[in-house]
């Protein structure tokens, strides 16, 4: 299972707003990562992972001051012990992660969209209410960027 | 190209209503009531006055006790004199003045009186440019106001105004022979005095241009100057033809660069600056010089296949190219540090937004194209549309404003930057040894040498947009105006070794070390692989400068002579790095 497939599915466990937080930060990370490694300008889908990268930086960023982000969130999430992918990028094999990469990305935003808008509408602190709604408008634009496909 | 209103439109006008000397000269032997004439007249010379005055204002004063201005502002002054005086000539109590809307009766004055309209509507589209402040002060509406005030452009339009005096001042000496020219010899007698100052206006700006020729690409520059009225944005029309996507490109990149401009001029730090915008300028301006970068490839390829060598445009394409790794360096540094403002986009941020969404509409040739559609076939060059040879011209105006404009906004990005790194807003992971991009633990302000590597990287990547920009020109397919840069010192040459040693110098404080990099490569995004990774190339790095320094530490050794090692020399580096941010934290 990929970091971030295992940051949606905390995303989904979460029962409280700082777990909510954590997951979806976790997420926007491993989104940022996954898509900084697949960049290629010979793929198809060189633009759409710039502009989903900016954004997914721009999303941890919007829950990294949240004073709701509990203090303890460590470091990196544990290894989950991903297999290197064979093939380089830019021919099928790549196309192919690429593709397996958005799909995951956008499975896990299309989640945090929902959650975190819901979230937004919710808690007492208007420094969480604000970056909720920021964090998940850039989940929205990650969505739109890379669940159109690979063509 | 985009149907805009330029200088050059009103003078050519102005040109035409006077017509050619010898459409003139008969329009002056059909003669006509000379006092008519010479309120006709009067008003050109008042206009062509203002213009003149225009450009003497903001140039340099003769000053008691200084010494006596020459060349062009000299020229500029006698010009100004030699106008005065010519309106002075042809003020007077007998004037033909008609009521407004009441057209001449001779065709010399009608002549005349459209010229001037012309005249004066250009100077009104100049003046959409400039404003006075409250203390009467000159203010820059655009950023064609500040090229407006420079001696080229200010001695392009005395030279425009003495071409007009060159134009009129037969006007006296053939009013004087015509049968049918009637009027009292006052008239005549102001007509011809005001003539003669118009005469000695035209020697003095020929001696001028004699004694210091005005470039044409001078005067090209000051006719191609655009009407000040902000353009509208853009909205995706998708049932426009692609043929209409050039222009559209190129308003785009005006409003783009106007955007830049403006942040470019309005004090370096404001509250609500934050990292985002500059992300979205980065990530934006990679596509934008992608897609030109495809562009500029598909013409080489058709030039290649109708038998010319397409030389020109694929250094172009490979300079577009270099832009593009430079955007993306920018936006991967970038994702290390944050800001604790998190703002809406800047409007330079959301114009290199647009940007990038109508380059990459003609650059996969589909009017409905967005960010989140991707390429419409393949994503290689030989994908790309192939645009008919007359098609060609618009093209490359596009991407060459398209370039034009990612210089400005690094330009303007990269002042950003220094500002909030000046004011301690640009955060990153306090921890040395941080190197996954989930930001967590105590943040602290970027250190100087990051901040450095980030404005050198800025610094090369608008260096790479001019030279792309000036790659774009130098195909000679369209003429396009290169406008000034926003640095005056802002060169466009070759890259030397040392620039591209503190470049790539630049780049590895934000990019991962040999490890961490092989493991990215292989597809490994697991933060705690990645983490071991990078803490093996910093103990690597580590292990390299300790051996250098022992090694340089050393007395010198007769048996190995030569170069210094590589380790050595990276040692040096690493030493010279906080050198060479504290220099580009001073560069102006």
């Amino acid at each position: 299972m990929t970091q971030v497939m295992d940051a949606r599915d905390r995303l989904g466990r979460a029962g409280d707003l700082p777990g909510l937080l954590e997951a979806a930060h976790q997420g926007f990370a491993a989104a940022l990562t996954a898509l900084r490694a697949c960049e290629d300008p010979g793929s198809v889908w060189f633009g759409r992972f710039v502009m989903a990268a900016a954004a997914a930086a721009d999303g941890r960023d919007a829950l990294l001051f949240t004073p709701s982000l509990p203090a303890h969130a460590s470091p990196g999430l544990r290894d989950m012990g991903e297999e290197p992918q064979a093939g380089t990028a830019g021919s099928d094999g790549g196309e192919d992660r690429a593709g397996r990469v958005a799909g995951d990305i956008a499975a896990f935003c299309g989640l945090a969209a929902v959650r975190l808008a819901r979230a937004a509408s919710r808690p007492p602190d208007p420094g969480d209410q604000a970056a909720c709604a920021r964090a998940a408008g850039c989940a929205r634009r990650i969505c739109e960027l890379l669940a159109g496909g690979g063509t | 190209m985009t149907g805009r209103a330029v200088f050059g439109d009103f003078l050519t006008a102005a040109h035409q209503h006077l017509g050619t000397p010898a459409t003139f000269r008969t329009a002056v032997a059909r003669g006509g009531d000379v006092a008519e004439i010479r309120h006709s007249l009067l008003r050109i010379v008042v206009v062509m006055s203002r213009h003149v005055q225009d450009t003497t204002a903001t140039g340099p004063q003769h000053r008691r006790g200084r010494p006596a201005l020459d060349g062009w502002d000299r020229a500029g002054m006698e010009a100004r004199e030699a106008l005065i005086r010519a309106a002075a000539a042809l003020h007077g109590d007998t004037l033909g003045g008609r009521r407004p809307g009441v057209a001449a009766g001779s065709e010399l004055a009608r002549r005349l009186d459209a010229a001037t309209l012309s005249l004066t509507y250009g100077r009104d589209l100049l003046h959409t440019h400039l404003a006075r402040g409250p203390r009467g002060g000159l203010r820059f509406r655009s950023e064609w106001g500040s090229i407006l005030t420079t001696p080229p452009a200010r001695w392009a339009l005395l030279a425009e105004m003495g071409s007009l005096a060159h134009h009129l001042m037969p006007v006296g000496e053939q009013l004087g022979l015509s049968a049918r020219a009637h009027g009292s010899p006052r008239a005549r007698q102001a007509v011809n005095h005001a003539c003669h100052w118009l005469q000695i206006m035209d020697t003095s700006i020929r001696q001028a241009h004699r004694d210091e020729p005005l470039p044409a690409a001078d005067l090209e520059l000051l006719r191609a100057i655009p009407v000040g009225a902000s353009l509208p944005q853009r909205r995706p029309d998708v049932s426009a033809p692609v043929s209409r996507l050039p222009q559209a490109v190129i308003a785009t990149a005006e409003r783009a660069r106007h955007a830049a401009w403006l942040s470019y001029s309005q004090p370096p730090w404001r509250p609500g600056m934050s990292v985002n915008s500059l992300r979205q300028a980065a990530a934006a301006s990679t596509l934008t010089s992608h897609h030109c970068e495809l562009l500029l490839r598909s013409l080489a390829c058709n030039q290649r296949i109708a038998g010319e060598p397409g030389t020109g445009l694929q250094a172009a394409a490979d300079a577009a190219g270099r832009t593009r790794t430079r955007w993306l360096g920018i936006a991967h540094a970038l994702d290390q540090v944050t800001t604790s403002n998190q703002e809406q986009p800047s409007p330079a941020a959301a114009a290199a937004g647009d940007l990038a969404l109508w380059t990459g509409r003609l650059a996969y040739a589909d009017p409905g194209w967005t960010l989140a559609s991707g390429p419409t076939r393949g994503a290689g060059p030989e994908e790309a549309p192939a645009y008919e040879p007359g098609e060609m011209t618009g093209v490359l105006a596009a991407v060459h404003d398209a370039c034009d404009a990612m210089n400005r906004i690094a330009c303007s990005d990269r002042r950003q930057v220094r500002a909030l790194a000046g004011a301690g807003q640009v955060l990153a992971a306090a921890a040395p040894e941080a190197c996954t991009l989930d930001m967590l633990g105590p943040l602290a302000s970027a250190r100087p040498d990051r901040i450095g590597a980030l404005l050198t990287l800025y610094q090369y990547t608008a260096k790479a947009s001019a030279e792309a920009t000036a790659a774009a020109t130098a195909t000679q397919v369209p003429h396009r105006t290169m406008l000034p840069d926003i640095h005056a010192d802002h060169h466009h040459d070759q890259e030397l070794p040392e620039a591209t040693g503190q470049l790539a110098e630049a780049r590895s404080v934000y990019e991962p070390g040999r490890i961490e990099r092989t493991l990215r490569g292989l597809g490994i995004t697991g933060t705690d692989l990645l983490r071991r990774a990078g803490d093996i190339d910093r103990a690597a790095e580590q292990l390299i400068t300790q051996s250098a320094a022992e090694r340089e530490a050393r007395p010198p050794d007769a048996s190995t002579p030569g170069t210094p090692t590589r380790a050595a020399r990276d040692a040096g580096r690493q030493g010279g790095r906080a050198v060479r941010a504290e220099e580009a934290e001073a560069e102006p």
